[in-house]
């Protein structure tokens, strides 16, 4: 009992830390308001963001903004993820069982995957304006390159007596890409999925940044510019907030729908 | 009817199966031309010595690998590619870890479409049949070594082939366990009339089990002999008049 209660606990243990440490970091004597806000603070102006009108929060264009924000970016999230998943998975799962696309596909992947996403914004943003398509579009670039990899590496690395056991079982073709292929690289490919969804959210502030009106990082950028650094703080912890929720999210939803997912050792 | 069987071409009609691999620059006969015919309902064992190509064939048998001369005939019929009807029990683990010891039992039910109540209903009575009752939803991990060799003996068994090939199956269990899945598997065989090419490089498991021996040397050198004690099996290795055979399959094995 005791011990579950601890486990249960663990997880807590470093957030409450870091909160012991900002509360320590802000008191007295130490670090001025303008360079690192208090946690009550950011804890009133985070109040004021998300619900509204909360009295004694410096009053903001952004009281009660939040959901506006908040489903501005999910829906970025959601569009470059799931046009990273819809190329990334078939084309890594492919490239993992046919070497001659494999060795097609590799040397411009490799390369292209080098380049720092923030070098795509001048482009993207020539190319489809400030706002949604740009941000889709970076997402969408910075999450193929580890989904594609995982799911190439978890393809090829999928045992050929388990596809021969599959052929012999009489499997079509089809059959043992569902049947033995995707279950067998299910846990690189979860990887993949989890690094790519991690790495939507830290594009999408990028593609925020840039003249967005609505959304997180646009709020970020803003709240800069307007010298508010408790909205900034605020805007981070609620990033970093959706992005673990998504996680869990993700993790739970793929445990729900494969069993592969469910009985990964 | 009689005319009928004595035309019936042989469950497996092997002839001259050549493979070569390429090794570092050089070529590697593994196979030099392996003939053996396979008749209904008969056990045979392959024989020899370590890297001398048991596998090899095992996998052109299968479909798997193709060779480089000689036919494979199953039922006087060239198959194309693995399928159901050539059985294989691998020599390394190849149960499904993501499906349970039913679903690694109905995979193959599902891909020839068997309606899902007679798939699971078929899968319980092999279940029950290898030993392994109740252990439906048990995953291979949570099975012993021995359970998970009788796991993929059920998984075949499903597909009622017309051969079953077994690759060294019994190779990584203990003693005991060993000695009674020899004896299940000729239960199985008699109750079934199975038709079995079992690969093996224990001597006493060949001579106890099998209708015939077969000796493939090391090297490249091809099938070596051929034996058919007279008595049928369950055979007791240690019987004086099987020491004869025993005496040069070892000597056979040694001169490698
Ligand atoms: N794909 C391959 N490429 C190159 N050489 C191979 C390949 N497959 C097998 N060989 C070689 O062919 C020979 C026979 O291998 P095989 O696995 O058939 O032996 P085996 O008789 O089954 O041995 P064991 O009793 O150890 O299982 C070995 O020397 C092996 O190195
Ligand atoms: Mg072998």
């Amino acid at each position: 009992m005791a011990r579950s209660l601890s486990r249960g606990l663990l997880p807590l243990a470093l957030p409450l830390a870091g909160l012991g440490a900002w509360f320590w970091a802000t008191g007295p004597g130490m670090l001025p308001e303008y360079l690192l806000p208090s946690p009550p603070a950011v804890g009133r102006a985070l109040c004021d963001y998300v619900l509204g009108g909360v009295p004694g929060a410096a009053s903001s264009p952004y009281s009660g903004r939040f959901p506006t924000d908040l489903a501005a970016s999910l829906s970025r999230v959601l569009g470059g993820f799931c046009l990273a998943v819809a190329l990334g998975l078939p084309l890594g799962l492919a490239s993992g069982r046919l070497p001659l696309l494999a060795r097609l596909l590799s040397p411009a992947i490799n390369g292209l995957r080098s380049v720092p996403g923030i070098c795509w914004l001048p482009l993207a943003l020539v190319w489809f304006g400030v706002g949604y398509r740009t941000t889709v579009f970076l997402i969408a670039l910075a999450a193929f390159f580890p989904l594609f990899l995982n799911a190439a590496a978890g393809a090829a690395a999928v045992p050929a007596v388990q596809l021969r056991a599959g052929a012999m079982l009489g499997l079509s073709r089809l059959g043992l890409v569902r049947h033995v292929v995707l279950p067998a690289s299910a846990g690189p490919v979860r990887s993949g999925l989890r690094i790519g969804l991690g790495l939507s959210f830290a594009y999408l502030v990028l593609g925020e940044m840039t003249g967005a009106t609505e959304g997180l990082g646009a709020m970020i950028m803003d709240a800069r510019l307007m010298g508010r650094v408790d909205l900034v703080v605020v805007g981070i912890l609620l990033v970093s907030l959706a992005g673990w929720l998504a996680d869990v999210l993700l993790v739970l939803l793929l445990r729900a729908a494969f069993k592969s997912c469910r009985r990964l050792p | 009817m009689i005319g009928t069987a004595r035309s019936a071409p042989p469950v497996l009609d092997v002839q001259g199966i050549v493979k070569t691999f390429g090794m570092n620059g050089g070529e590697r006969t593994v196979l030099p031309g392996v003939s053996l015919t396979l008749e209904e309902g008969e056990f045979l064992t392959l024989l020899g010595p370590s890297g001398c190509g048991k596998s090899t064939l095992i996998d052109i048998l299968a479909g798997f690998t193709r060779p480089d001369a000689g036919q494979v005939l199953l039922r006087g019929r060239a198959p194309d590619g693995p399928g159901p009807d050539r059985a294989v029990v691998f020599q390394e683990d190849a149960l499904f870890p993501w499906l349970t010891a039913r679903e690694n039992i109905t995979l193959g039910l599902r891909a020839r479409n068997v309606p899902q109540a007679e798939r699971r209903e078929r899968a319980r009575l092999l279940l029950d049949r290898v030993g392994l009752a109740g252990r439906e939803d048990s995953l291979p991990r949570e099975l012993s070594g021995g359970m998970r060799q009788r796991l993929a003996l059920a998984r075949v068994l499903a597909l009622e082939p017309a051969v079953l090939l077994m690759d060294e199956p019994f190779a990584g269990l203990d003693a005991i366990t060993r000695e009674q899945m020899q004896d299940f598997l000729l239960d199985l065989r008699a109750e079934r009339r199975m038709t079995v090419l079992l690969v093996t490089h224990d001597v006493a498991e060949a001579v106890k089990m099998a209708d015939t021996l077969m000796v493939l040397g090391g090297g490249g050198s091809g099938l070596l002999a051929a034996f058919r004690p007279p008595a049928p099996p369950p055979r007791d290795p240690a019987a004086p008049d099987l020491g004869e055979i025993r005496e040069r399959i070892r000597e056979l094995l040694r001169g490698e």
